[in-house]
C-alpha cells in the first residue's frame, strides 16, 4: 500500500542543518495498523506528514497504491489529500462550526456530494462515532475525547483508503485513550482501513498495532511485528523504550543482588505457551526448583504473551531443551 | 459668560452635520473594509511560514503599509488632494474626504486583519491543507470565518478612528461635526456647539463601540 524508498529530509535550524529524516525505507501493507514510535524530535512526525506531503522530502520516493506522490502537480496532490485522513494531536476542528458541520467539512472540499447526500454522509459518521446528540454544540463545548471523535469522523468522511494518526492519543486522559483506540480498531477492523500513528506511548502500540517501526535521531533503527520488536529489542533506543516502559522483563539492579544463585535465562512466552503450565511441568520432569526473578504478562494487540527472567540451578542445556520443545523462546542472560 | 445659551446653536446645522459625519464614516468605512481586507489577507499569507511566504513580496507591501500609517492624517489630507480631485471631482466636501480617509485608514485596518489572521491556530490550516483545501478554499472557509471575532473588533476599532479623522477632515471643508467644532465653536468661540458636537462625537464612538463588541460576542465560539 506505502512504500517509502530513501527518504531524505534536513531543516535549517538556527543556522544548522538539522536531520529530521536520514534514509528511510518503509513499506505497510494494506489493512495494517502500522505504528511508528520514536521520542520526540526523532522524526516521527515529519515522517507521517510525508505520506500525505504536507511536509516534502528532500529526496526519495513515497509511493502510496504504486504512485510516486512526490510527482504529482497542485491539483493530484490536492486530490490524494482527500483519499488520506489524518487525525491531529490537537484536534485541530474548526472552532466556528458545529459538530455537524466540522465533519460537513471535507466533504465541502471535496465537492461531491449534493448538500442532501452530505447531511446522509454526516448522519453516517455521527452514529459510527456516537456524537449524534451532540452534532449542533460547537468543539468549545466538547470533552477532549469528544473532540477527537469529531477529527476522527472528520477524517472519514471521504471514504479514505489510509488514515493517519499524529499523536491522536497524547492529549488524552488514559480511559479516554482506551476509548479512542478501541474506535481505531473497529474502524481499522470493520472498514479495512490502513492506519498509520505515530506515537511516543508504548502503550499505544502495545494495544492496537500490528507492526511498528521505530525510529531514532531520523533512521529507522528497527521494525517488524509488534510482540518481536518488543520482546527482543535489539537496538538501544528500542531497550530503552521497553526497559522504561516496564512491561517486558528486563533485569533491574535489585533483580541482579539476588540472581547470584544459579544460571539467568529470559525465558519468552507467545500466544497459546503464555498460558500452558510450561515451568512446572518441566520443574517436575527434571526434577529441579525453577526461580521466577523478575517477568510480565500481557497482551499486543490480541496476542498474549509473557516474559520471565528466571534462575535455575542444574544442567541448563536439558532446561532449555524441555523450554524449546514447548514453544518457549530462551536466552541465556548473564549476572 | 455666565451659563451657556442653547438658543444660539442652530439645531438643522447640527443635523446636517451629523449625517454628513454618518456619511462619510459609512462610505468610507465601506472603502477600507473593501480595500483593507485583501490587503492584510495577501500581508498575512505572504508573511513568513505562511502558506505564500515570500520574503520580498512581504517587505515591499509591509513598506508601503508602513510608510502610509507613518504619515498623520492632517498631511496624508493635503498630499492627497490632486488624487482625490481625479477621484471623485473635488477636494472638498464630504466627498472630498472620502478618498483621504480610506487611504489613511485602509493601511491601518490591514495591519489589524494581519494580526487577526495569526491568532488563528495553525494546527486548523494545517488540517485543511491535509484534507486538499485550496488556497482560495483555506481563505475563505477557514481563515476568514474563524478570525471572524478579530475581524469584527479590527473593524469597531478601525471606525472609531475613522470617526476621528473625519473630525480632522474638516481642516480642508470636509464637513460633519468635527468641522462644525472647529468653524463655531473654536474659531467663533461657540462654545454650546463645542459642547454639542462633542457629545454627539462621544455618543457615536461609544454606539460603535458598543455595537462592535456585541457583534464580537456573537460571533465568539471559544
Amino acid at each position: 500500500m506505502i512504500s517509502l524508498h530513501h527518504l531524505y529530509k534536513t531543516y535549517p535550524v538556527n543556522g544548522q542543518a538539522y536531520t529530521a529524516l536520514n534514509d528511510v525505507s518503509l513499506d505497510i501493507a494494506q489493512g495494517e495498523i502500522f505504528g511508528i514510535i520514536g521520542r520526540s524530535g526523532a522524526g516521527k512526525s515529519t515522517l507521517l506528514r510525508t505520506l500525505n506531503l504536507l511536509e516534502r522530502p528532500d529526496s526519495g520516493q513515497v509511493l502510496i497504491a504504486d504512485q510516486d506522490v512526490t510527482a504529482l502537480d497542485a491539483a493530484g496532490l490536492r486530490g490524494l489529500r482527500q483519499q488520506i485522513g489524518m487525525v491531529f494531536q490537537h484536534f485541530n476542528l474548526l472552532s466556528h462550526r458545529t459538530v455537524a458541520g466540522n465533519i460537513r467539512f471535507p466533504l465541502e472540499l471535496a465537492g461531491q456530494l449534493s448538500p442532501v447526500e452530505m447531511d446522509a454522509r454526516v448522519d453516517e459518521l455521527l452514529e459510527l462515532v456516537g456524537l449524534s446528540q451532540q452534532q449542533a454544540q460547537y468543539p468549545s463545548q466538547l470533552s477532549g475525547g469528544q473532540k477527537q471523535r469529531v477529527g476522527i469522523a472528520r477524517a472519514l468522511a471521504n471514504h479514505p483508503k489510509l488514515l493517519l494518526c499524529d499523536e491522536a492519543t497524547s492529549a488524552l486522559d488514559p480511559q479516554t485513550t482506551q476509548s479512542i483506540l478501541a474506535l481505531l480498531r473497529d474502524i481499522n477492523s470493520r472498514l479495512g482501513l490502513t492506519i498509520v500513528l505515530i506515537t511516543h506511548e508504548m502503550a499505544v502500540v502495545r494495544a492496537i498495532c500490528d507492526r511498528v517501526a521505530v525510529i531514532d535521531h531520523g533512521r529507522i533503527v528497527e521494525h517488524g511485528p509488534v510482540a518481536e520488536v518488543f520482546l527482543h529489542p535489539s537496538h538501544e533506543a528500542t531497550r530503552n523504550m521497553v526497559a522504561e516502559d516496564g512491561h517486558a522483563a528486563a533485569l533491574d539492579h535489585a533483580g541482579r543482588l539476588y540472581a547470584n544463585i544459579g544460571q539467568l535465562l529470559r525465558l519468552t512466552f507467545v500466544d497459546d505457551a503464555t498460558y500452558e503450565p510450561v515451568l512446572s511441568e518441566v520443574g517436575r520432569e527434571l526434577d529441579l526448583p525453577i526461580r521466577i526473578l523478575q517477568g510480565s504478562v500481557g497482551r499486543i494487540k490480541d496476542r498474549p504473551y509473557g516474559q520471565l527472567i528466571v534462575g535455575i540451578d542444574g544442567e541448563l542445556p536439558a532446561v532449555r531443551a524441555a523450554l524449546e520443545a514447548r514453544g518457549v523462546r530462551c536466552e541465556e542472560v548473564a549476572a | 459668560m455666565n451659563g451657556f445659551d442653547w438658543n444660539l446653536i442652530d439645531w438643522a446645522d447640527i443635523g446636517t452635520a451629523s449625517l454628513d459625519t454618518l456619511t462619510m464614516l459609512g462610505v468610507s468605512l465601506g472603502f477600507t473594509i473593501l480595500l483593507g481586507l485583501p490587503l492584510g489577507v495577501l500581508l498575512f499569507l505572504l508573511s513568513p511560514r505562511q502558506l505564500l511566504a515570500n520574503r520580498a513580496a512581504y517587505a515591499t507591501l509591509a513598506f508601503v503599509v508602513n510608510a502610509l500609517r507613518s504619515l498623520p492624517f492632517v498631511i496624508l489630507l493635503i498630499v492627497l488632494i490632486p488624487v482625490t480631485v481625479k477621484l471623485v471631482g473635488t477636494s472638498i466636501g464630504v466627498a472630498g474626504a472620502i478618498p483621504p480617509l480610506v487611504v489613511g485608514a485602509a493601511p491601518f485596518f490591514a495591519r489589524l486583519v494581519e494580526a487577526a489572521l495569526r491568532e488563528v491556530d495553525r494546527g486548523v490550516v494545517e488540517a485543511s491543507q491535509a484534507m486538499g483545501a485550496t488556497l482560495w478554499q483555506i481563505v475563505g472557509r477557514v481563515l476568514l470565518p474563524e478570525a471572524l471575532p478579530g475581524l469584527l473588533a479590527a473593524s469597531t476599532v478601525t471606525a472609531v478612528t475613522l470617526v476621528s479623522y473625519t473630525a480632522m477632515s474638516g481642516v480642508i471643508g470636509g464637513g460633519g461635526l468635527g468641522d462644525l467644532a472647529i468653524r463655531y465653536g473654536y474659531q467663533r468661540f461657540q462654545t454650546e456647539v463645542m459642547v454639542v458636537t462633542v457629545l454627539a462625537l462621544l455618543a457615536l464612538v461609544q454606539l460603535l463601540q458598543m455595537g462592535g463588541d456585541w457583534l464580537v460576542r456573537r460571533a465568539t465560539r471559544k
